[in-house]
């Protein structure tokens, strides 16, 4: 039998205990019906084929389930980017030097290495007026030139592209607002409050505020609590 | 001023690297590094420097911090940075919030889920996620959203879900543990507990649009797994849009250019998108309201680029749901003209968002005409400059082509393949394939198309296009001749892709006989222009030309001795594979009688089992996505068609196909056959399969209880059912914190029930929900519409309410159930079972003793006659309560039923009678004899309707209530409350939303 798991979360090892993997669970029962195992086993004879032709990429994995063999194919760690409503965020100098990458989904560094590679080529052959919005294999990217730097987001292809794009503005935006006039320089020289800045306005790849108002505020408690501590600090030595 | 360069920052005082000026020299340095070289020493350097530093020990946080920020900058720059993690990692536990800051950082950016460092930090973060101070609880959160794992989940989930629901939580705390939250489901699902749900929907009301907004995306992927569980949320967002969109419930700072919250618009329209629509009629006008003011501010054309995005943004994600609805025909016409002036737009977003949403709408509409009528421009878009329009344009063109024009389609198709993108042209090849066998109406344009479709595309055609082209001209005969004859001219030609002469060998050995008479086309001709080919192809279709030779020794002895010698000269070719087939060829037809020969080389029976690997070929290089698609690129067809639906969806899926009667796959019998005739199989094959159904969370789905079912009453609720029974009004339920109030209508089969809440509490309650319920054997029976949903928050004191229009439409047992849930603090629920029963649809008959008698003669004993006798219920201390005459008239009175006075001979017997409207069943008549005797406190009671179910019904709930009897104890007795006290206890709010 074979069963596979479209995503990452249904690989095996996230199943809940896999001795009491029940095939029948895997079934949709929207045509009233449930199959017998003997029938899905048929049904899939070519599927098992196909898989196999397909990538070695896929993974198998074989679990006992009474005395059958379920052979369990998980499609390849890359698909899982299609989770997140954004899956990375890359902040692209027009010279192709990353300056912030955020990755909101687990990548090996050979794979991150490889989408920045492809993206970076594909954002600095645009030209200008084209449209902000390009399709990579099957994700969508989503990009805006902001002066000398590019703002790359990799979301689904089903992601509103638009709402995406003014997620970057927005980033840009509360930049500008913190930095005042904000510039790439800006981003190289303190790049750790450009992080602290994106934690605060996306998380799991989601926007989680859109008010500016508050996520200033936010940002500047934790300015006024380091100052705080650099005070403490310089009394104590004093 | 930061413009001017790297000695503007070094003053800035708030900014936290500004601290390190170590940092910023570093990165100083390596800007003014030119050359790769040494910017590749200078970090060298760094790095020794700082390994040798950590070796050292003995640094104190400040110099740690620097180190760790130097390693993390080298690190972005994209070196490789393999040690100083640990170091990084102990940063966390710091008690400086700096550098705990920093260490934080360092994590989510050095490690990911697996690392094994991991698992010395979980403590660490827990003990962060338990601190009172909310910035060390927010970076724990941001900690797990970033690297957390199912290890971690199973660790923290508690503390993350304690910080969601918590009423002291602060609004920034509480989206972030959301968003946190939506991480470890993703990571493994069972980390979100079935009975966390009510809780989790109810905060999609939290005044907070930030909290509303984060909430609304965990349930948004929530929802997709878990549909039952989570379908509360419908209301909810649809009820939240109208207050965003109609209402203007939100604070200024959440518009964003004059656009109030797009993306929490946007969260919600997708979220409807996720339910079929809703069939409560209070719901979708909400909805279709919120929908018209979308569209109508949409009008409203801006130079603003940023409202211009928000607002298109928002305007496309209400189309898609117009759309999905289906049922809106005044919006869609609406969005149907407008979508044609965006495919011109001059802005190239517009445009391809624009042909975007007409596919979509391809997809799901029942008519193309409305796209129609724009071919020329979406096959102009097919010229756009931006590869990205031209692919969007592809899509729709694919998916707008029925056979009416298919024609001028393909044709645009293969003339605009000529200068396609490489990086297209695989896909238009699959695509015009699919057409052209999906709509061919005649055998030669079928052919034509194919062959100069292969002709031209040549490398891009993938191997399955060609093989799918043998199929059908081997399953259709009318095609054989036509086919054999042109690719024998394609294969004359000099200059012919090997492809064709693969397809060549293949149809000319198996009907290259059919031809032989023609001119130009002899078995000599025929062979020659093969062989022409054989020295430039490769290895594969060598093979496939000897197995054509072979047969042709079959087919034309008269040239046997040419293809001897063919035979013998590869029979000496280096290449293993067809020196063997040479040599086998070679004996085969050296045998002394040719019968081997003529079995072997017998004419190929038509292909009995044939895959049409051109749609899943298709959808695999689509589509590998996880996020629920609610449509497909393809015509409606597609979109019907469930198995290729389920293959678009999981993109890994063969679906294997079977022939068609006669396995045919084009031809005027079988027009349009192909995809639905064969889906038939599919749909077989893979019945039930339903890959976006798996998972883990489908099992937990079983186990989820429904809460506002008749299992799950609160304690506490058959009281007022019980004495609402008998009355119209009445207080239903009353707790410390709530008092439901109920007010009826009953007129013929319908009812109009107005429902009051009351908060009690001394505080504000929020939130506020109600969800209504039915058995599943009862929902053909009755049936509500809720006319309006109560306020989500209720003051102190305050009132809300809620009207609901039943409909009996046959004669039901079972009575509705309401589920209500608050926050008050906590979150409350109780779940009430409503008084509506098939007596409340009964209306008081008067009838004549001689009537009376000859009905209840008419109608008869069993089954349409039932009987009880029977005294109070056991229980009660005997003497406590009894039977009177009086108390029998008013449940008698109660039940509804016309009591005849002067019928029966004997007097102390009553006699009833009634009629039970209903919708669908009718209308039933009923009568009631019922003959009590106060000395045994004993009571004979008789139903007889002209309905076998009703009488047993009838007699089940009037036996329950008189089996109660009534009080001895005159003070206890309860005395119906008066129209005042009704009207003081509703503050005066009149029934005044009754439909008649």
């Amino acid at each position: 039998m074979v069963v596979v798991c479209p995503s990452k979360s249904q690989h095996p090892h996230y199943w809940a205990r896999a001795p009491e993997f029940v095939p029948q669970a895997f079934i949709g029962k929207s045509r009233g019906q449930p199959l017998n195992l003997q029938q899905f086993d048929h049904s899939f004879r070519s599927l098992r084929t196909c898989i196999t032709q397909q990538s070695a990429a896929g993974e198998a994995e074989s679990l006992h389930y009474g005395n059958q063999v379920c052979h369990v194919f998980y499609l390849p760690a890359i698909l899982e980017a299609n989770w997140d409503l954004v899956s990375y965020l890359i902040l692209l100098s027009r010279q192709g030097k990353v300056r912030l990458a955020k990755w909101f989904t687990t990548l090996s560094p050979k794979d991150k290495a490889k989408i920045v590679k492809d993206v970076s080529q594909l954002v600095l052959a645009r030209r200008t007026r084209m449209c902000n919005f390009l399709e990579y294999k099957d994700t969508k990217i989503v990009y805006r030139r902001y002066a000398s730097l590019f703002f790359i987001a990799g979301c689904s292809s089903e992601d509103n592209e638009l709402i995406t794009l003014e997620i970057i503005h927005r980033y840009v935006e509360q930049m500008d607002k913190y930095y005042g006039n904000v510039c790439e320089l800006d981003i190289i020289f303190s790049f750790t409050k450009a992080y602290y800045i994106l934690d605060e306005l996306l998380l799991a790849g989601e926007l989680q505020e859109s008010s500016k108002k508050n996520v200033l505020r936010c940002i500047s408690q934790q300015d006024a609590l380091e100052d705080m501590e650099v005070e403490d600090e310089v009394t104590k030595i004093m | 001023m930061s413009s001017s360069g790297p000695t503007g920052f070094l003053g800035r005082s708030s900014s936290s690297n500004s601290n390190m000026r170590g940092l910023v020299q570093f990165i100083a340095d390596l800007r003014n590094a030119r050359a790769r070289e040494l910017e590749e020493k200078r970090i060298n350097k760094e790095l020794a420097n700082i390994r040798q530093k950590f070796k050292d020990g003995n640094l104190s946080g400040y110099h740690k911090k620097k180190y760790v920020c130097k390693l993390l900058y080298i690190y972005i720059l994209g070196w490789n940075v393999d040690f100083g993690h640990l170091e990084a990692v102990n940063l966390i536990s710091a008690t400086k919030y700096s550098e705990k800051q920093i260490g934080y950082l360092a994590m989510t950016l050095f490690l990911h889920e697996g690392h094994e460092l991991l698992h010395l930090v979980v403590n660490s973060i827990r003990k962060d996620l338990l601190d009172h101070n909310e910035l060390f609880n927010c970076l724990a959160l941001h900690a797990i959203a970033n690297v957390g794992g199912r290890e971690m989940g199973e660790a923290l989930s508690g503390e993350v879900h304690r910080l969601l629901i918590s009423p002291t939580s602060k609004a920034f705390v509480k989206k972030k543990a959301a968003l946190t939250m939506l991480r470890l489901y993703r990571k493994h699902p069972a980390i979100v507990q079935p009975q966390w749900a009510e809780r989790i929907i109810s905060l999609m009301d939290d005044v907070d649009l930030g909290v509303a907004l984060s909430v609304t995306s965990l349930v948004m992927t929530l929802a997709q797994d878990n549909f039952e569980q989570y379908k509360g949320a419908y209301a909810k967002a649809a009820g939240r849009l109208k207050r965003i969109v109609i209402d203007g419930e939100y604070a200024p700072d959440y518009l964003y250019y004059k656009v109030p919250c797009p993306w929490i618009q946007v969260k919600l329209l997708r979220l409807l998108q996720y339910f079929p629509p809703s069939e409560d009629s209070h719901v979708r006008g909400m909805i279709r309201e919120s929908l018209q003011k979308i569209l109508d501010l949409a009008l409203e054309t801006n130079k603003n680029v940023q409202q211009n995005n928000a607002q298109n943004a928002v305007l496309f994600e209400a189309i898609n749901l117009i759309i999905h609805l289906d049922t809106e025909h005044a919006l869609m016409k609406q969005i149907s003209s407008r979508l044609g002036r965006f495919i011109q737009s001059r802005e190239t977003n517009v445009r391809y968002l624009g042909l975007e949403a007409m596919t979509h709408l391809a997809a799901r509409a029942d008519t193309l005409d409305p796209i129609k009528q724009h071919q020329e421009v979406i096959i102009g878009s097919l010229k756009d400059r931006d590869i990205s329009v031209r692919r969007k344009g592809l899509d729709l063109l694919y998916s707008m082509c029925d056979s009416s024009n298919a024609r001028v389609i393909v044709g645009e198709l293969l003339h605009y393949l000529q200068n396609a993108d490489f990086a297209i042209r695989e896909e238009m090849v699959l695509k015009i394939a699919i057409l052209t066998e999906k709509y061919a109406t005649d055998v030669q344009w079928y052919v034509d198309i194919s062959l100069r479709l292969i002709a031209m595309a040549g490398d891009h055609v993938s191997d399955e296009v060609w093989q799918r082209v043998i199929q059908i001209i081997s399953n259709n005969e009318e095609l054989q001749v036509y086919a054999a004859q042109n690719i024998l001219q394609y294969c004359k030609q000099d200059h012919c892709h090997e492809t064709l002469v693969k397809i060549g060998a293949y149809i000319l050995g198996e009907f290259g006989h059919l031809i032989a008479e023609e001119r130009g086309c002899s078995p000599i001709e025929q062979m020659l222009a093969l062989q022409n080919k054989l020295p430039a192809c490769s290895s594969s279709t060598r093979g496939m030309i000897l197995s054509c030779f072979v047969k042709y020794v079959n087919l034309f002895p008269e040239i046997k001795p040419q293809l001897v010698n063919v035979f013998s000269v590869y029979s000496h070719t280096l290449d293993p594979e067809l020196q063997q087939r040479a040599c086998e060829y070679l004996t085969l037809i050296s045998m002394p009688t040719d019968d081997l020969l003529r079995t072997v080389c017998d004419e190929m029976p038509p292909f009995p089992e044939r895959e049409s690997a051109l749609l899943s070929r298709l959808h695999q290089k689509h589509s590998r996505t996880s996020d629920k698609r609610t449509w497909v690129v393809g015509g409606k067809d597609a979109n019907a068609d469930a198995a290729e639906l389920t293959m678009a969806k999981t993109g890994s899926l063969r679906r294997t196909f079977t022939t068609n009667g006669h396995g045919s796959g084009v031809g005027s019998s079988s027009r349009g056959g192909p995809a639905g005739a064969n889906g038939h199989s599919a749909a077989n094959d893979l019945a039930g399969l339903d890959m976006s159904n798996l998972g883990p969370a489908e099992a937990k789905a079983l186990k989820v209880p429904n809460l506002a079912s008749a299992a799950h009453l609160s304690p506490g609720w058959e009281r007022g059912f019980n004495r609402l029974l008998v009355r119209a009004d009445g207080v239903l339920y009353e707790d410390g914190q709530l008092q439901v109030g109920v007010r009826s209508e009953y007129r013929g089969q319908m009812a109009c029930l107005i429902l009051y809440f009351t908060n009690k509490t001394p505080a504000l309650i929020s939130s506020f929900t109600t969800t209504l319920d039915l058995d599943e054997s009862e929902k053909g029976n009755l049936t509500w519409d809720v006319k309006g949903l109560p306020d989500t928050t209720l003051n102190q004191g305050g009132q809300a309410q809620q009207v609901i229009v039943f409909e009996a439409k046959k004669v039901f047992d079972k009575s509705p159930t309401i589920r209500i849930s608050y926050l008050a603090g906590a979150l409350q629920a109780l779940t009430l079972k409503l008084p509506v029963t098939v007596h409340k649809f009964m209306d008081p008959a008067e009838l004549s003793a001689e009537d009376f008698f000859k009905r209840w003669k008419q109608i008869g004993g069993a089954p349409r006659e039932a009987q009880a006798i029977f005294g109070l219920a056991a229980g009660g201390k005997s003497g406590e309560r009894e039977i009177t005459e009086g108390f029998i008239r008013a449940v008698v009175e109660g039940f509804r039923w016309g009591v005849l006075n002067g019928v029966d001979p004997n007097a102390k017997n009553f006699v009833g009678a009634s009629v039970v409207h209903t919708s669908e069943g009718g209308k039933y008549g009923c009568l009631l004899r019922l003959e009590p005797n106060y000395a045994t406190q004993m009571v004979r009671l008789t139903i007889r309707a002209t309905d076998d179910t009703l009488p047993p019904l009838l007699l089940k709930m009037m036996q329950e209530r008189i089996a109660k009897g009534v009080s001895t104890v005159q003070e206890r007795h309860v005395v119906p409350p008066s129209v005042s006290e009704i009207s003081d206890s509703f503050r005066n709010i009149m029934v005044t939303t009754s439909n008649r």
